[in-house]
Protein backbone atom coordinates (compact mmCIF):
# COMPACT_ATOMS: atom_id res chain seq x y z
CA UNK A 1 0.00 0.00 0.00
CA UNK A 2 0.92 3.65 -0.99
CA UNK A 3 2.54 5.47 2.13
CA UNK A 4 0.69 8.84 2.86
CA UNK A 5 2.04 12.10 3.24
CA UNK A 6 0.50 15.16 4.91
CA UNK A 7 1.23 18.58 3.71
CA UNK A 8 0.50 21.12 5.83
CA UNK A 9 1.27 24.34 4.61
CA UNK A 10 -0.25 27.82 3.90
CA UNK A 11 1.90 28.88 0.92
CA UNK A 12 0.09 27.55 -2.06
CA UNK A 13 2.95 27.75 -4.88
CA UNK A 14 5.21 25.81 -2.18
CA UNK A 15 2.32 22.80 -1.74
CA UNK A 16 2.03 22.49 -5.29
CA UNK A 17 5.89 22.09 -5.60
CA UNK A 18 5.88 19.68 -2.53
CA UNK A 19 2.21 17.48 -3.74
CA UNK A 20 3.83 17.20 -7.87
CA UNK A 21 7.28 16.34 -5.90
CA UNK A 22 5.13 13.26 -3.44
CA UNK A 23 3.01 12.25 -5.83
CA UNK A 24 6.03 11.85 -8.35
CA UNK A 25 7.90 9.50 -5.88
CA UNK A 26 4.57 7.55 -5.93
CA UNK A 27 3.33 8.50 -2.71
CA UNK A 28 -0.19 9.37 -1.59
CA UNK A 29 -0.81 13.23 -1.21
CA UNK A 30 -2.93 15.02 1.63
CA UNK A 31 -3.02 18.87 2.33
CA UNK A 32 -3.74 21.00 4.58
CA UNK A 33 -3.30 25.09 5.02
CA UNK A 34 -3.67 25.90 8.69
CA UNK A 35 -2.86 24.12 11.54
CA UNK A 36 -5.43 23.28 13.40
CA UNK A 37 -6.75 21.66 9.73
CA UNK A 38 -3.31 19.94 10.24
CA UNK A 39 -3.60 18.85 13.31
CA UNK A 40 -7.20 17.10 12.59
CA UNK A 41 -6.24 16.04 8.94
CA UNK A 42 -3.24 13.84 11.06
CA UNK A 43 -5.15 12.79 13.56
CA UNK A 44 -7.86 11.75 11.59
CA UNK A 45 -6.63 10.07 8.20
CA UNK A 46 -3.34 8.53 10.17
CA UNK A 47 -0.26 9.42 7.56
CA UNK A 48 2.87 8.16 7.45
CA UNK A 49 4.72 11.48 7.43
CA UNK A 50 3.89 14.97 8.29
CA UNK A 51 5.49 17.53 6.12
CA UNK A 52 4.95 20.85 8.71
CA UNK A 53 5.65 24.51 8.14
CA UNK A 54 5.55 26.63 11.09
CA UNK A 55 4.26 29.86 10.18
CA UNK A 56 0.98 28.54 9.92
CA UNK A 57 -2.67 30.61 10.61
CA UNK A 58 -4.60 29.35 13.59
CA UNK A 59 -2.14 26.99 15.04
CA UNK A 60 1.77 27.33 14.88
CA UNK A 61 4.01 24.11 13.35
CA UNK A 62 5.86 23.84 16.66
CA UNK A 63 2.02 23.18 18.87
CA UNK A 64 1.00 20.94 16.12
CA UNK A 65 4.12 18.75 16.13
CA UNK A 66 3.48 18.73 20.18
CA UNK A 67 0.02 17.67 20.48
CA UNK A 68 0.19 14.92 17.42
CA UNK A 69 3.58 14.12 19.90
CA UNK A 70 1.30 14.21 22.89
CA UNK A 71 -1.21 12.16 21.37
CA UNK A 72 -1.03 8.30 21.85
CA UNK A 73 -2.29 7.73 18.30
CA UNK A 74 0.18 9.92 16.55
CA UNK A 75 3.22 9.52 18.30
CA UNK A 76 4.84 7.49 15.82
CA UNK A 77 4.18 9.67 13.25
CA UNK A 78 7.13 11.05 11.07
CA UNK A 79 7.46 14.38 11.42
CA UNK A 80 9.50 16.95 9.21
CA UNK A 81 9.41 20.84 9.67
CA UNK A 82 9.80 22.14 6.90
CA UNK A 83 10.44 25.68 7.56
CA UNK A 84 11.88 29.56 6.38
CA UNK A 85 12.51 29.89 9.88
CA UNK A 86 15.84 28.80 10.42
CA UNK A 87 18.00 30.32 13.61
CA UNK A 88 19.48 27.91 16.32
CA UNK A 89 16.90 28.93 18.47
CA UNK A 90 13.79 27.69 15.84
CA UNK A 91 15.89 24.43 15.46
CA UNK A 92 16.32 23.50 18.84
CA UNK A 93 12.35 24.24 19.44
CA UNK A 94 11.70 22.24 16.93
CA UNK A 95 13.13 19.01 18.02
CA UNK A 96 12.41 19.49 21.48
CA UNK A 97 8.53 19.41 20.02
CA UNK A 98 9.32 16.17 18.79
CA UNK A 99 10.45 16.58 14.92
CA UNK A 100 12.01 13.96 13.31
CA UNK A 101 13.88 16.10 11.12
CA UNK A 102 14.09 19.69 10.68
CA UNK A 103 14.74 21.20 7.37
CA UNK A 104 14.93 24.84 6.26
CA UNK A 105 13.80 26.99 3.20
CA UNK A 106 14.14 26.63 0.65
CA UNK A 107 15.03 23.43 0.33
CA UNK A 108 16.87 20.92 -2.34
CA UNK A 109 14.04 18.52 -3.74
CA UNK A 110 16.50 15.75 -3.76
CA UNK A 111 17.70 15.86 -0.46
CA UNK A 112 14.03 16.30 0.72
CA UNK A 113 12.98 13.42 -1.26
CA UNK A 114 15.57 11.06 -0.07
CA UNK A 115 15.13 11.90 3.42
CA UNK A 116 11.43 11.37 3.59
CA UNK A 117 12.31 7.85 1.78
CA UNK A 118 14.61 7.36 4.40
CA UNK A 119 12.38 8.53 7.34
CA UNK A 120 9.42 6.07 5.69
CA UNK A 121 12.01 3.09 5.85
CA UNK A 122 12.54 2.91 8.92
CA UNK A 123 8.74 2.24 10.16
CA UNK A 124 8.33 -0.38 7.93
CA UNK B 1 30.14 76.38 72.10
CA UNK B 2 30.11 78.60 69.06
CA UNK B 3 32.53 76.48 67.19
CA UNK B 4 30.07 73.50 68.21
CA UNK B 5 26.93 75.08 67.15
CA UNK B 6 28.64 76.09 63.91
CA UNK B 7 30.21 72.65 63.28
CA UNK B 8 26.33 70.90 63.87
CA UNK B 9 24.52 73.43 61.58
CA UNK B 10 27.50 72.75 58.83
CA UNK B 11 27.07 68.78 59.01
CA UNK B 12 23.68 69.25 58.65
CA UNK B 13 23.93 71.42 55.98
CA UNK B 14 26.26 68.27 54.51
CA UNK B 15 23.98 66.03 55.13
CA UNK B 16 20.82 67.81 53.18
CA UNK B 17 23.18 68.06 50.05
CA UNK B 18 24.42 64.35 50.08
CA UNK B 19 20.55 63.36 50.29
CA UNK B 20 20.05 65.64 47.48
CA UNK B 21 22.48 64.18 45.53
CA UNK B 22 21.24 60.32 46.62
CA UNK B 23 17.84 61.43 45.15
CA UNK B 24 19.55 62.67 42.22
CA UNK B 25 21.32 59.48 41.39
CA UNK B 26 18.28 57.39 42.11
CA UNK B 27 16.45 59.89 39.64
CA UNK B 28 19.42 59.36 36.92
CA UNK B 29 19.50 55.51 37.63
CA UNK B 30 16.02 55.02 37.15
CA UNK B 31 15.91 57.09 33.95
CA UNK B 32 18.58 54.86 32.61
CA UNK B 33 17.13 51.64 33.27
CA UNK B 34 14.06 53.40 31.43
CA UNK B 35 16.78 54.26 28.59
CA UNK B 36 18.07 50.60 28.31
CA UNK B 37 14.38 48.75 28.44
CA UNK B 38 13.36 50.84 25.51
CA UNK B 39 17.07 49.56 23.86
CA UNK B 40 16.44 46.25 24.84
CA UNK B 41 13.03 46.74 22.84
CA UNK B 42 13.82 48.38 19.97
CA UNK B 43 16.95 45.56 19.83
CA UNK B 44 13.95 42.92 19.77
CA UNK B 45 12.12 44.30 17.48
CA UNK B 46 14.81 44.96 14.74
CA UNK B 47 15.58 40.65 15.76
CA UNK B 48 11.99 40.49 14.59
CA UNK B 49 12.33 42.47 11.37
CA UNK B 50 15.19 40.91 10.15
CA UNK B 51 13.42 37.36 11.29
CA UNK B 52 10.21 38.40 9.28
CA UNK B 53 12.11 40.01 6.64
CA UNK B 54 14.09 36.39 6.23
CA UNK B 55 11.15 34.61 6.48
CA UNK B 56 9.43 36.34 3.83
CA UNK B 57 12.25 36.77 1.43
CA UNK B 58 12.88 33.07 1.94
CA UNK B 59 9.55 31.91 0.63
CA UNK B 60 9.38 32.68 -3.03
CA UNK B 61 13.21 31.54 -3.07
CA UNK B 62 11.28 28.08 -2.28
CA UNK B 63 9.41 27.68 -4.82
CA UNK B 64 11.74 29.32 -7.06
CA UNK B 65 14.39 26.72 -6.48
CA UNK B 66 12.12 23.81 -6.13
CA UNK B 67 10.38 24.06 -9.88
CA UNK B 68 13.43 24.52 -11.41
CA UNK B 69 14.86 21.50 -9.59
CA UNK B 70 11.90 19.75 -10.37
CA UNK B 71 12.00 20.66 -14.17
CA UNK B 72 15.78 19.99 -14.61
CA UNK B 73 15.47 16.74 -12.96
CA UNK B 74 12.55 15.98 -15.73
CA UNK B 75 13.01 16.91 -18.80
CA UNK B 76 9.96 14.90 -19.99
CA UNK B 77 7.77 16.44 -17.85
CA UNK B 78 4.14 16.85 -19.26
CA UNK B 79 3.82 19.77 -21.02
CA UNK B 80 1.12 21.56 -18.84
CA UNK B 81 2.98 21.42 -16.11
CA UNK B 82 5.98 22.67 -17.61
CA UNK B 83 3.80 25.78 -17.99
CA UNK B 84 2.72 26.04 -14.82
CA UNK B 85 6.17 25.81 -13.08
CA UNK B 86 7.86 28.10 -15.39
CA UNK B 87 5.05 30.59 -14.88
CA UNK B 88 5.11 30.02 -11.52
CA UNK B 89 8.98 30.62 -11.15
CA UNK B 90 8.68 33.97 -13.12
CA UNK B 91 5.62 34.69 -10.57
CA UNK B 92 7.81 34.22 -7.71
CA UNK B 93 10.67 35.77 -9.10
CA UNK B 94 8.71 39.11 -9.61
CA UNK B 95 7.05 39.02 -5.95
CA UNK B 96 11.02 38.32 -4.65
CA UNK B 97 11.95 41.60 -6.37
CA UNK B 98 9.33 43.47 -5.24
CA UNK B 99 9.74 42.58 -1.52
CA UNK B 100 13.75 43.45 -1.78
CA UNK B 101 12.92 46.93 -3.32
CA UNK B 102 10.35 47.68 -0.51
CA UNK B 103 12.55 46.56 2.33
CA UNK B 104 15.05 48.68 1.11
CA UNK B 105 12.92 51.60 0.58
CA UNK B 106 11.59 51.24 3.90
CA UNK B 107 15.04 50.59 5.59
CA UNK B 108 16.39 53.64 3.99
CA UNK B 109 13.25 55.85 4.73
CA UNK B 110 13.44 54.90 8.38
CA UNK B 111 17.12 55.39 9.12
CA UNK B 112 17.02 59.04 7.07
CA UNK B 113 19.18 58.05 4.31
CA UNK B 114 16.54 58.23 1.99
CA UNK B 115 16.81 60.44 -0.84
CA UNK B 116 13.65 63.30 -1.22
CA UNK B 117 12.92 65.43 -3.97
CA UNK B 118 10.66 67.99 -2.71
CA UNK B 119 9.00 70.10 -5.06
CA UNK B 120 6.13 72.50 -4.79
CA UNK B 121 2.88 70.15 -6.59
CA UNK B 122 -0.15 70.53 -8.13
CA UNK B 123 -2.16 67.52 -5.76
CA UNK B 124 -4.73 67.09 -8.42
CA UNK B 125 -2.28 66.38 -11.72
CA UNK B 126 -0.28 64.05 -9.57
CA UNK B 127 -3.56 62.00 -8.54
CA UNK B 128 -4.45 61.98 -12.39
CA UNK B 129 -1.43 60.73 -13.26
CA UNK B 130 -2.00 58.44 -10.72
CA UNK B 131 -5.23 56.91 -11.96
CA UNK B 132 -3.85 56.91 -15.48
CA UNK B 133 -1.10 54.57 -14.03
CA UNK B 134 -3.59 52.17 -12.14
CA UNK B 135 -6.31 52.43 -14.98
CA UNK B 136 -5.31 48.54 -16.72
CA UNK B 137 -5.46 47.45 -13.40
CA UNK B 138 -8.71 48.96 -12.36
CA UNK B 139 -9.93 47.46 -16.29
CA UNK B 140 -8.46 44.49 -16.07
CA UNK B 141 -10.71 43.92 -12.57
CA UNK B 142 -13.64 45.49 -13.89
CA UNK B 143 -13.75 47.78 -11.20
CA UNK B 144 -15.34 51.23 -11.41
CA UNK B 145 -12.96 54.82 -10.40
CA UNK B 146 -14.60 58.11 -9.74
CA UNK B 147 -12.04 60.69 -9.42
CA UNK B 148 -13.75 63.75 -7.49
CA UNK B 149 -11.26 66.00 -8.01
CA UNK B 150 -12.71 68.62 -10.93
CA UNK B 151 -13.61 72.02 -10.96
CA UNK B 152 -11.48 73.31 -8.59
CA UNK B 153 -7.64 74.80 -8.00
CA UNK B 154 -6.25 73.80 -5.13
CA UNK B 155 -3.33 75.43 -2.93
CA UNK B 156 -0.22 73.90 -4.25
CA UNK B 157 1.90 71.99 -1.16
CA UNK B 158 5.37 70.75 -1.52
CA UNK B 159 6.49 67.09 -1.02
CA UNK B 160 8.23 64.53 -3.19
CA UNK B 161 6.58 63.89 -6.42
CA UNK B 162 7.37 60.41 -7.01
CA UNK B 163 6.64 59.24 -3.79
CA UNK B 164 3.42 60.79 -3.51
CA UNK B 165 2.51 59.48 -6.40
CA UNK B 166 3.84 56.12 -5.02
CA UNK B 167 1.58 55.94 -1.70
CA UNK B 168 -1.72 56.89 -3.80
CA UNK B 169 -1.04 54.33 -6.07
CA UNK B 170 -0.58 51.55 -3.21
CA UNK B 171 -3.87 53.15 -1.66
CA UNK B 172 -5.68 52.68 -5.48
CA UNK B 173 -3.96 49.06 -6.12
CA UNK B 174 -5.44 48.71 -2.47
CA UNK B 175 -8.54 49.17 -3.60
CA UNK B 176 -8.16 47.37 -6.18
CA UNK B 177 -7.47 44.27 -5.01
CA UNK B 178 -10.36 44.15 -1.93
CA UNK B 179 -12.82 44.79 -4.65
CA UNK B 180 -14.92 42.33 -5.70
CA UNK B 181 -14.52 42.25 -9.58
CA UNK B 182 -17.24 43.20 -11.73
CA UNK B 183 -18.95 44.85 -8.49
CA UNK B 184 -16.00 47.15 -7.17
CA UNK B 185 -16.25 50.63 -6.60
CA UNK B 186 -13.51 52.80 -5.99
CA UNK B 187 -14.01 56.58 -5.10
CA UNK B 188 -10.88 59.20 -5.11
CA UNK B 189 -11.45 62.62 -3.46
CA UNK B 190 -9.57 65.93 -3.03
CA UNK B 191 -10.65 68.36 -0.67
CA UNK B 192 -9.11 71.15 1.87
CA UNK B 193 -9.53 71.18 5.67
CA UNK B 194 -7.99 73.39 8.36
CA UNK B 195 -4.93 74.39 6.57
CA UNK B 196 -4.21 71.08 4.95
CA UNK B 197 -4.61 69.20 1.63
CA UNK B 198 -7.22 66.05 2.00
CA UNK B 199 -6.94 63.18 -0.05
CA UNK B 200 -9.69 60.48 0.32
CA UNK B 201 -9.75 56.97 -1.36
CA UNK B 202 -12.86 55.13 -0.74
CA UNK B 203 -13.77 51.71 -1.59
CA UNK B 204 -16.77 49.32 -1.28
CA UNK B 205 -14.73 45.83 -0.26
CA UNK B 206 -15.35 43.78 2.79
CA UNK B 207 -14.02 46.48 5.00
CA UNK B 208 -12.00 46.53 7.96
CA UNK B 209 -12.87 46.19 11.82
CA UNK B 210 -11.79 48.70 14.15
CA UNK B 211 -9.85 46.53 15.87
CA UNK B 212 -7.68 46.25 12.76
CA UNK B 213 -7.50 49.51 11.92
CA UNK B 214 -3.76 50.51 12.97
CA UNK B 215 -2.91 46.29 11.96
CA UNK B 216 -3.06 47.05 8.52
CA UNK B 217 -0.63 50.02 8.99
CA UNK B 218 1.89 47.21 10.75
CA UNK B 219 4.76 45.71 8.81
CA UNK B 220 4.18 42.47 6.98
CA UNK B 221 0.90 42.31 8.15
CA UNK B 222 -1.92 41.13 5.70
CA UNK B 223 -5.58 41.58 7.40
CA UNK B 224 -8.41 40.24 6.00
CA UNK B 225 -8.91 36.68 4.01
CA UNK B 226 -7.57 36.28 0.69
CA UNK B 227 -10.75 35.78 -1.29
CA UNK B 228 -9.81 35.40 -4.72
CA UNK B 229 -7.01 34.63 -6.52
CA UNK B 230 -5.11 38.18 -6.36
CA UNK B 231 -1.49 38.16 -6.43
CA UNK B 232 -0.49 38.28 -2.41
CA UNK B 233 0.70 41.38 -1.23
CA UNK B 234 3.98 42.12 0.46
CA UNK B 235 2.28 43.59 3.39
CA UNK B 236 4.99 46.39 3.36
CA UNK B 237 3.09 49.07 1.26
CA UNK B 238 0.71 50.63 3.67
CA UNK B 239 3.66 51.44 6.40
CA UNK B 240 5.88 52.71 3.78
CA UNK B 241 2.97 55.23 2.58
CA UNK B 242 2.13 55.80 6.16
CA UNK B 243 6.23 56.81 7.08
CA UNK B 244 5.76 59.18 3.60
CA UNK B 245 3.32 60.97 4.39
CA UNK B 246 4.65 61.31 8.11
CA UNK B 247 7.67 62.70 6.32
CA UNK B 248 5.67 65.41 4.14
CA UNK B 249 4.27 66.83 7.63
CA UNK B 250 0.87 64.87 7.08
CA UNK B 251 -1.01 62.01 8.77
CA UNK B 252 -2.73 58.36 6.64
CA UNK B 253 -5.56 56.54 8.53
CA UNK B 254 -8.52 54.59 7.84
CA UNK B 255 -12.47 55.15 8.13
CA UNK B 256 -14.01 51.63 8.32
CA UNK B 257 -16.46 49.22 9.52
CA UNK B 258 -16.72 45.04 8.19
CA UNK B 259 -19.32 45.36 5.73
CA UNK B 260 -19.24 48.70 4.73
CA UNK B 261 -15.89 49.22 2.64
CA UNK B 262 -13.18 51.40 3.81
CA UNK B 263 -11.79 54.90 3.30
CA UNK B 264 -7.99 55.33 3.14
CA UNK B 265 -7.36 59.29 3.90
CA UNK B 266 -3.91 61.10 4.12
CA UNK B 267 -3.52 64.78 4.46
CA UNK B 268 -0.41 66.98 3.33
CA UNK B 269 0.25 70.37 5.01
CA UNK B 270 -0.66 73.39 2.83
CA UNK B 271 2.16 76.02 2.01
CA UNK B 272 0.38 78.70 3.30
CA UNK B 273 -3.25 77.98 5.46
CA UNK B 274 -6.11 78.67 3.16
CA UNK B 275 -7.06 82.30 3.07
CA UNK B 276 -10.76 83.03 4.45
CA UNK B 277 -12.75 82.26 7.48
CA UNK B 278 -14.74 79.56 6.74
CA UNK B 279 -12.62 76.38 6.83
CA UNK B 280 -14.54 73.37 6.30
CA UNK B 281 -13.87 70.32 4.45
CA UNK B 282 -14.85 71.28 0.61
CA UNK B 283 -15.88 68.18 -1.16
CA UNK B 284 -16.09 68.33 -4.71
CA UNK B 285 -18.91 66.36 -6.74
CA UNK B 286 -17.58 64.57 -8.94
Amino acid sequence: MAKRILIVDDEPNIVASLEYLMKREGFEVQVAVDGEAGLKAATGSAPDLVLLDIMLPKMNGFEVCERLRADPRSRGMKIVMLTAKGRQADTARGMAAGADLYVTKPFSTRELVAQVKQLLSQSG
Amino acid sequence: VMNILDEASQVRAYSRQLEQKSRQLEEATRGLRAANKQLQELDRMKDDFVSTVTHELRTPLTSIRAFSEILLDDPEIRLPDRKRFLATIVKETQRLTRLINQVLELAKIESGSAEWHTTELNVKDVIRESVETTSQLFRENRIELEMAVNGELFPAVRADRDRLMQVLINLLSNAVNVCRPGEGRVEIRLGVSQGFLQVDVRDNGPGISPADHEKVFEKFRQVGDTLTGKPRGTGLGLPISRRIIEHFGGRLWVESDLGAGATFSFTLPLERPAAGAAETVTQVAG
